[in-house]
């Protein structure tokens, strides 16, 4: 196996690199049937016309609550998903048109890793199947991983890999705990030598104290191996710790992308102020001033107009509900240093507000300010 | 305790802080009391196996059922008669002879068969006839029904619609017709049709099983490994499925036999030659309102022992390999 | 099963009066093929009269356990009620009989769970749903219940309260159905509210706003809150005091500022030093090494003394009871034995290497 590279884990500077991916315009729609014909009667835009770049070498953390498309997004991308327009590039190359070898040599530099630490592992395969599979199916001349013994070789080199023992190889899942299983997860996205791993929210069902060495075993592999994340969360602490860049997607739409110190010092779409205000801070004494966004995320089958943020914004509240906000689209602009935002007003989205909201102020507990909502 | 735990873990030279606590905490584990109660840990098999023993009925209904299977595989080479060889009437009687010493299940009337011996060579027919055709139903069952589960929209629109169209048919009267024109008597050949027509609920369960199934993860992950459809379905999937279709077929095994003993008992099923506990019921019923109660007594309790030894023994597996199920 | 638990350490006991709920050394065993699970085995800890506490750990910890005993409603068996007393309002909920729990349950104690969609049920509409609690808890007709239904979900800020009674729970978002299960909650005026992980299950920015609500109903309403959560921010910003639970014990108590300021237990100090944050960026998160152990093979001594960086031979053999530091400050560690205080002077320089 590799001699693991002997570092102090830093970010790699991905700046000036090339993109690994480049996603354009990218579509997904699930049809929604209807009736004993099951004829199609609308659409749900679960990724709508989304497009960025993910450098390689990088960690691109994609933020955004449940079901908008941030997962459907990254299954698109493994080919998991069919994706309903757009373009999906690496190396010049749309894989989204790949077929036969093409796809099954794509596979293999395309992996995964899951969330769900049980339902991601076969229950009735021993691990040395659950990562020989993948293996076997890539089996070609070179690697003779054809070969039985090469395979269970190259099993117990991973599971050495992400800090378990050769012999688990003989045992099922059952057996072992969430965080090992999760390690088992990411042993067999890593045998099959991947550039790009798209993680898929792979700490959130761990507990603190197992998300933290997932964490740290990610970073680590990350170096040793030369891997690009797409790294997809809810838990914005966690991207915040391991992106490079970060991706906001609000029903479908990608409204913000930024490198991460950047975006959580001065967020421009009012969404990811929001966001970033809901999380709760585990220092007692910061108080922040309260942003509390009214209503529920709107259905993805039928978007609002204009911004779809719209509905629950309360910059636009701010701004005396202007006519732009519900009759347009706001396009990605670039405001300065790779920092894009789809918002028509987010230069009104000013700097001390983020902090007030965001970050806070260290307080005794007497100055406790009540719930605020920010414009009111 | 040991003194190697005071020391706090320092990296040793060309190893990241990492790695050298993914080493100390294998070597915690190892060393930490509960690191064997991993090693200990029961297959899957093994946990099934030890909650099938707990469930009482499951337990009798398994020695119901290989008591009956043991009297068929052996009970015809031990039994002092020989099916084919027609004994010498001492007496001629047209009404049989009841339970005595030498005949405890008695004699039928006219061939004076011993009873005994026909019910055990019947039930070894019977549960042959049951067994094989739940083997043949299960195997298309499980394809049709994999093929539709995980494929879905239109494979599985047209695939369920045939099996919804045959669902339809009343299934005992197309075996019926069937024996008639296809070789009836022959046993094999009602084997056969009682497999083809038997498949159609398996199917239904299989794909319902699928259709949940193909949405976990790690269907996903051999996917995005590249592995093909039908590995999936087959390697990946059916083992995860196996649980209830083994229920499934250990229950259809009894419906079977009550199948081929209904058929057998009309005069379409198997022939006379060869006794089935249906067929022996068959010849029977002449007889039996003349007080010959024997002759149809004791095969129609070898079907009821059967069909309750499974039935139970279905039930046990059932809550024996349900996951959910509390160790 | 060491239990020499110093009466005097109980954590939060303000003034013995104004106490609402005092749970004392509660155990809640199970008993399964393999044995024995001790999901509960020594728990402690007390609530004032309009007061907030929340009971935090990880995943297996035995916080809803804890307040499942609470609620008496752990099925026995498999379940064991293995000793310890639940004093609620100087009567203890273990020796009531079922008639008499049930009208507290739901009355003067109400529950949230955590998955909103399965605690309500799918075939009755929201407004039959808070007015049969309303119904079995006040003296009310039909009509009066679904007025008091009705301004309940108005306080909870469920908008269009009306139409929102003859609903079924599909109809409504993660977020409303928890709104409903609150209104349920509060609809019959609760001395103690129990919130076992209210917020889980929901969006940041819905947490957010079920949170703010949590906090608003409880200052206007006067009950007490038991929140029972894994999530260290949403303990910060939302009570008072803090019990830390880890394998079925409470392990250090405390108000907020000083359980998560100055943790007093290293387990407590490993969660919190666990937590990502952008100031750790490009260094490698601290871990608590391993994991939880087996609930079948406990080890002697200290639970935690396995996984612990400060662990030394005493730990191996001897289980610290909670050892009161004053003002409610409390921690099961032999760190606060005054016979190791040299110890504690390494583990008390500031958060970092325990080296």
């Amino acid at each position: 196996m590799t001699q693991p590279a002997s570092l102090a884990p830093s970010p790699a500077a991905p700046d000036a690199e090339l993109p690994l991916i480049e996603v354009e315009h990218l579509k997904t729609y699930y049809p929604i049937r209807a009736g004993i014909i099951r004829r199609t009667v609308g659409q749900v835009k679960a990724v709508d016309d989304v497009s960025f770049q993910i450098r390689k070498g990088e960690v691109f953390g994609l933020v955004g609550e449940s079901g908008c498309g941030k997962t459907t997004l990254g299954r698109t991308l493994l080919r998991l998903e069919k994706a309903t327009a757009g373009q999906v590039k690496m190396e010049g190359r749309n894989i989204l048109a790949f077929k036969g070898d093409d796809l099954k040599a794509l596979r293999r530099r395309i992996q995964v890793i899951f969330q769900d630490p049980v339902g991601s592992l076969n229950p009735r395969m021993p691990v040395s199947d659950i990562i020989g599979e993948g293996l076997m199916a890539q089996a070609t001349a070179e690697n003779g991983w054809a070969d039985r013994t090469a395979r269970d070789k190259r099993t117990g080199d991973y599971l050495e890999v992400v800090g378990l023992r050769r012999d688990y190889a003989r045992r099922y899942p059952h057996e072992f705990s969430g965080g090992q299983r999760q390690r088992i997860g990411i042993a067999r996205a890593l045998a099959l030598d991947p550039e790009f791993v798209f993680a898929d929210e792979p700490v959130s069902a761990l507990d603190v104290s197992i998300q933290s060495q997932i964490l740290n075993l990610m970073s680590d592999l990350r170096e040793q191996f030369n891997l690009t994340y797409l790294f997809v969360a809810h838990n914005l602490s966690v991207v915040q710790y391991i992106s490079d860049r970060v991706g906001v997607m609000y029903l479908g739409k990608i409204v913000e992308v930024a490198d991460v110190a950047d975006l959580y010092a001065h967020p421009r779409h009012p969404y990811t102020v929001a966001l970033l205000s809901a999380v709760p801070d585990p220092d007692p004494r910061v108080r922040k001033k309260r942003l509390v966004l009214h209503g529920d995320v709107p259905s993805p089958a039928k978007p609002p107009t204009g911004c779809r943020f719209h509905t629950r914004c309360w910059l636009r509240e701010q701004l005396g509900n202007p006519e732009q906000c519900s009759a347009e689209d706001p396009a990605p602009r670039d405001m300065g240093g790779g920092h894009q935002v789809a918002c028509h007003f987010a230069e009104q989205v000013s700097k001390s507000v983020a902090s007030e909201t965001i970050h806070g102020v260290i307080a005794s507990k007497t100055q406790e300010t009540g719930p605020v909502v920010a414009g009111a | 305790m040991d003194e190697r735990k005071d020391a706090p873990v320092t990296p040793a030279v060309g190893e990241s802080g990492q790695d050298a606590y993914i080493r100390a905490e294998v070597e915690e584990l190892e060393a930490s009391p509960d690191y064997d109660v991993a090693l200990e840990s029961l297959g899957q098999w093994e946990l099934a196996w030890r909650r099938f023993r707990k469930h009482r009925m499951a337990i009798v209904g398994s020695a119901l059922f290989f008591t009956m299977v043991l009297a068929g595989v052996v009970g015809p080479f031990i039994l002092p008669f020989d099916l084919y060889t027609i004994p010498y009437p001492d007496v001629i009687d047209s009404f049989g002879r009841g339970p005595m010493l030498g005949h405890p299940f008695g004699e039928t009337a006219r061939l004076q068969w011993d009873v005994l011996m026909l019910v055990v060579n019947g039930t070894r027919l019977s549960l042959l006839i049951g067994v094989l055709a739940s083997i043949i139903a299960t195997v298309i069952g499980a394809l049709v029904g994999g093929i539709a589960g995980y494929f879905g929209g239109l494979v599985d629109t047209i695939l369920m619609r045939i099996v919804d169209s045959l669902l339809t048919l009343p299934l005992l009267f197309v075996v019926l017709v069937f024996t008639k024109f296809l070789g009836s008597g022959n046993w094999l050949s009602v084997t056969i049709i009682f497999g083809l027509f038997g498949w159609l609920g398996i199917a239904r369960l299989v794909r319902a099983i699928l259709l949940s199934l193909r949405e976990e993860d790690y269907v996903d992950a051999a996917r995005a490994a590249g592995v093909g459809n039908f590995r999936i379905i087959f390697r990946h999937l059916m083992p995860n499925a196996l649980s209830p279709i083994i229920v499934a077929t250990t229950l259809s095994v009894a419906g079977v036999i009550i199948g081929e003993a209904f058929v057998s008992f009309l005069g379409f099923g198997v022939g006379p030659e060869t006794p089935t506990l249906g067929n022996i019921l068959s010849g029977s019923q002449d007889t039996i309102i003349n007080g010959n109660w024997w002759w149809a007594f004791f095969p129609g309790a070898a079907i009821v022992v059967i069909v309750l030894g499974i039935n139970f023994m279905g039930d046990g597996l059932r809550d024996a390999l349900d996951p959910r199920a509390k160790i | 099963m060491t239990t020499d638990l110093d009466p005097g350490a109980h954590a939060l006991r303000a003034g013995v009066g104004d106490v609402l709920l005092d749970v004392r050394d509660l155990r809640t065993h199970f008993k399964v093929m393999d044995g024995l699970v001790k999901a509960v085995d020594g728990v402690s800890f007390s609530i004032r009269r309009g007061g907030r506490l929340a009971l935090v750990g990880e995943s297996g910890c035995g916080k809803s356990v804890t307040a499942l005993t609470i609620m008496r409603l752990i099925d026995q068996p498999p379940g064991l009620i293995a000793g310890g007393e639940i004093m609620f309002n100087g009567r203890d909920l273990l020796k009531l009989s079922d008639q008499e729990i049930r009208k507290i349950r739901g009355g003067q104690i109400a529950m949230i769970f955590q998955e909103p969609m399965t605690s309500l049920n799918p075939v009755l509409t929201v407004g039959a749903q808070l007015t049969e609690a309303i119904l079995l808890h006040q003296e009310t007709d039909k009509k009066g219940a679904r007025r008091i239904a009705q301004t309940a979900l108005e306080d909870v800020g469920v908008a269009d309260a009306k139409r929102r009674l003859d609903q079924y729970p599909h109809e409504l978002s993660g977020g409303m159905r928890q709104r409903v299960m609150i209104a349920m909650a509060l609809s019959c005026n609760p001395a103690l509210i129990i919130a076992d992980e209210p917020t889980t299950a929901l969006d940041v920015t819905i947490q957010r706003q079920i949170l703010e609500l949590i906090k608003d109903i409880q200052t206007r309403t006067g009950a007490a809150l038991l929140l029972i959560t894994h999530d260290l921010g949403v303990v910060a910003e939302t009570v008072d005091d803090v019990a830390v639970m880890y394998a079925g014990r409470v392990v250090e108590t405390g108000s907020v500022e000083e359980v998560l300021l100055h943790p007093r237990h290293p387990y407590t100090r490993g969660l919190l030093e666990s937590i990502p944050s952008q100031g750790k960026r490009g260094k490698p998160l601290s871990v608590i090494k391993g994991m939880v152990p087996n609930p079948f093979r406990m080890p002697p001594g200290c639970k935690f003394q396995p996984r612990c960086p400060y662990q030394w031979g005493e730990c191996a053999t001897g289980e610290a009871p909670l050892i009161s530091l004053g003002e409610g400050i409390s921690s099961r560690c032999l760190l606060h034995d005054p016979r190791f205080r040299d110890r504690l002077a390494a583990y008390d320089t500031p958060m970092g290497d325990p080296a």
